[in-house]
């Protein structure tokens, strides 16, 4: 049980660090978090100087074009870049966080060929297309219809939430593909859908905090080729969960260090701001430190072990952390308003919305708890797949047995 | 980084659990139906503690040539991870930490209890298992202007026998008998400075954290079983998730505690070592984040798991009151978490 550098992880830290020292001063300042053109432009250039750099796909196989680097490394990765300050994924985070992982892990020799090199470029930008009006945690009963048409697919139906679809090339898409009426985790199918298909509208949504980074998309008689689907026909589900399992493994990791940063800046404010006399005030600082570092432990956990399984797909222990984690986010963007009294009433007044401003940061986490399964799924994930209590009778449970898996 | 537990830690804590299992505590399975408390002399299982100081689990963190494991921090948190388990009760802790300061003690065959008199009111200081007690370290204030502040402690080794302290009558935790200590100043031999005492402390709070996960990843699993086993309305409580969520809560809330606490075992060890590579806390911080979070998911698993059983969680026989007894105990051991946070906000 050790928390050291190995000799070839200090060396993969050290060769990253003076990279990033070369490279950062480089970049063009952030574009404005509602310029989806800019912000694309931006997010794919710091994705084709990685990939230049060798640190594309990190911990992919070097059989698609990735490093093959292990969980730790990639961990230091994660640590070390934000530690700089470099770019997040942005909105590179479907294809690079969990679609690419689904497609190296199921889709077909084509399927990977057409697509992984794209994303690890940063030259193609997906986006997910799950969660429906009436199909959000139960995402299950999603409706969105695939009928086949010869060599096509043909899809009506909506989607709602889609994140960065406005930018994106490629929509992994969920559709039902069986019928309407038999048992809901079956006949559900993964397709890769273009996103200048005709048929596709989007209907660009808000969020609480003023920005448009998620859309409602319409689809109206959209021709996908039945050579884009990923996996059997029926066997959506299954694979969905596959993508769950990456999205939620490493998608919030580096926000852990992020966090710990932005907690040393409340505390330097609270110094300046006199809100530290308030020992109530303080103790709150403290306690929010104690969490993210426990939870940065937990990720050295889950990753340890996910370095020496054989499955290479992240385990369950990760909703232990993403319920930790969103919670204990959102306590700190409060703690961060707190401190800073009557100013968190407004925004920064030039920028308005932007990473990092803290009325927006507080507003954007209400998402937390929220995306890629809500507080209330997590907690059922912990409770039946990793404790193993009974799942709750479903009014639309069919006979014993047949109903597998359960909300996303 | 390889931040599993080794095989050989496992074995460890292995070893412990089975000589743990052929000395149940009451209020753990196997003594269910224990009526009233039944404690050796100063509330020690004297064959339960032979045992142990058997397998070495005093000498843990001694070296091999002063008759101890030669092992490090790590090794220790695995081991009284079990103890917590099995609500092992006696002055484990101090004793551990008496051995580490002086080998004499790595064998286990003298009890060594701990007061620390820099913290609350003087004139209140509880001691525990002071019958059982064959040594007691005293931790104490030299020139008591300052209190808290290094250079000013010590520590001082007393003969039980020489103090004047009266038994409370009614401790709240029936197995573990306090004594009330009146008199001041103490008389002993002075056997550590400053350094040693805030070294006792920061082992004490460690280990006591590991303890503590040790009852809050117990309960979380007698709260599972239970959910599991019990029907109300035709079906088996757990699956209901007001309860399924508070066993999701309890699974966590231990989890991230044991991840404290074996990060900060492995940098107490690593202190020495200087810094390379990953940007860590420091061994103080990761202590108190270790005791903080420890305390809080031993007290809530304790709360919760009673929740869960419903009635019979608030009987005496289904002992699950000894539990939260301890963890409130243990919660006031070695740092409050007032205590802790304010250490840990002096590193931000
Ligand atoms: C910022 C953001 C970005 C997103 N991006 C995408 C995206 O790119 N692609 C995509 O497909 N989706 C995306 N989502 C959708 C997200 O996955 C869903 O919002 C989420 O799964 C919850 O579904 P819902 O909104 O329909 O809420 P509902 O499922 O209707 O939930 C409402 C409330 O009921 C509770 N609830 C529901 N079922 C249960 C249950 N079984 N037990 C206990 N409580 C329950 C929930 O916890 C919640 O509190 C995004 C969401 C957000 C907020």
């Amino acid at each position: 049980m050790q928390l050291r550098d190995t000799p070839d992880q200090l060396r993969f830290r050290e060769d990253l660090r003076a990279w990033l020292r070369t490279v950062l001063p480089t970049l063009d300042p952030q574009p404005s978090q509602d310029d989806w053109q800019a912000r694309r432009t931006y997010d794919s250039h710091w994705q084709a100087l990685l990939h230049q750099a060798g640190y594309a796909g990190l911990n992919w196989p070097a059989e698609y074009g990735g490093r093959g680097a292990t969980p730790t490394e990639h961990l230091i990765f994660l640590e070390e870049s934000e530690l700089a300050g470099a770019p997040y994924v942005g909105v590179n985070f479907v294809g690079l966080l969990h679609a690419g992982p689904t497609l190296i892990a199921e889709a077909a020799p084509e399927q990977r060929e057409r697509h992984i090199p794209a994303i690890l470029r940063g030259d193609e930008i997906w986006c997910q297309g799950f969660s429906e009006p009436d199909a959000g945690s139960d995402l299950a009963a999603l409706r969105t219809r695939a009928v086949r048409d010869g060599d096509h697919y043909v899809v009506d139906g909506r989607k709602i939430w889609t994140s960065h679809a406005e930018v994106a090339d490629f929509c992994e898409l969920l559709v039902r593909t069986g019928p309407a009426d038999g048992p809901k985790h079956q006949g559900i199918t993964w397709l890769i859908m273009p996103m200048d298909a005709p048929g596709v509208t989007l209907r660009p949504l808000m969020t609480a905090g003023g920005s448009t980074e998620f859309s409602e998309m319409i689809l109206e008689d959209v021709r996908i080729p039945v050579a884009n689907r990923v996996g059997a026909e029926g066997d959506g589900w299954r694979i969905a969960m596959v993508t769950f399992a990456f999205e939620r493994g490493t998608g919030f990791v580096a926000e852990v260090v992020w966090a710990r940063r932005r907690l040393a800046e409340i505390a330097a404010l609270a110094r300046e701001n006199t809100a530290w006399e308030d020992s109530e005030t303080r103790r709150r600082i403290a306690r929010l430190a104690a969490e993210f570092d426990a939870l940065w432990a937990l990720v050295k956990r889950n990753v340890s072990e996910a370095e020496h399984s054989a499955a290479g797909i992240p385990g369950p222990g990760s909703s232990v952390f993403k319920l930790r984690f969103s919670e204990a986010r959102q306590h700190l963007d409060d703690l961060h308003a707190d401190v800073r009294g009557r100013d968190a009433l407004a925004f920064d007044d030039d920028l308005c919305t932007y990473d990092g401003e803290p009325g927006y940061e507080r507003l954007r986490s209400l998402a937390y708890t929220i995306a890629a399964g809500t507080s209330q799924v997590q907690r059922n994930i912990i409770g039946e797949r990793i404790l193993g209590l009974p799942k709750e009778p479903s009014a639309t449970a069919p006979a014993a047995g047949a109903a597998k898996g359960g909300a996303r | 980084m390889d931040f599993r537990p080794t095989q050989d830690q496992r074995a460890l804590a292995g070893a412990v659990r089975d000589v743990l299992a052929k000395h149940p505590a009451p209020g753990t399975p196997g003594r269910e139906a224990e009526k009233g408390p039944d404690p050796g002399i100063g509330g020690v299982d004297v064959a339960l503690w032979r045992d142990l100081a058997e397998l070495g689990i005093f000498g843990v963190r001694v070296a091999e040539a002063d008759g101890g494991l030669g092992l490090g921090h790590p090794e220790s948190v695995h081991v009284f991870e079990e103890l917590g388990r099995a609500l092992a009760t006696g002055p484990f802790t101090a004793t551990a930490l008496a051995a580490a300061l002086l080998p004499e003690y790595a064998g286990g065959r003298h009890r060594v209890g701990l007061g620390d008199l820099t913290c609350g009111n003087q004139q209140t200081q509880i001691l525990e298992h002071l019958d059982a007690l064959d040594a007691l370290l005293v931790i104490e204030i030299v020139d008591g202007e300052t209190p808290g502040v290094a250079g000013h402690s010590q520590v001082l080794r007393v003969e039980p026998i020489e103090l004047r302290a009266d038994p409370v009558p009614h401790p709240v935790d029936p197995r573990v008998p306090l004594h009330r200590l009146r008199q001041k100043p103490l008389r002993g031999e002075i056997v550590g400075d400053a350094g040693t005492a805030d070294a006792l402390l920061r082992e004490g709070a460690l280990l006591t954290a590991a303890y503590q996960v040790g009852i809050a990843a117990v309960l979380t699993e007698r709260a599972v079983a239970y959910a599991k086993q019990r029907t109300q309305f035709g079906r088996a409580i757990g699956s209901f998730q007001a309860v399924k969520h508070l066993c999701a809560d309890m699974f966590a809330r231990a989890e991230l505690a044991r991840a404290a606490v074996h990060s900060a075992a492995v940098l107490l060890c690593d202190e020495a070592a200087g810094h390379d590579g990953a940007d860590l806390p420091t061994a103080a911080a990761a202590v108190s984040t270790a005791k903080l979070l420890a305390d809080e998911a031993a007290v809530a698993n304790a709360r919760s798991a009673i929740q869960v059983h419903g009635g019979m969680g608030c009987t005496w026989e289904m002992g699950l009151h000894f539990f939260l007894k301890r963890a409130w105990a243990l919660s006031l051991a070695y740092g409050r978490a007032a205590d802790h946070a304010d250490l840990i906000s002096e590193s931000l």
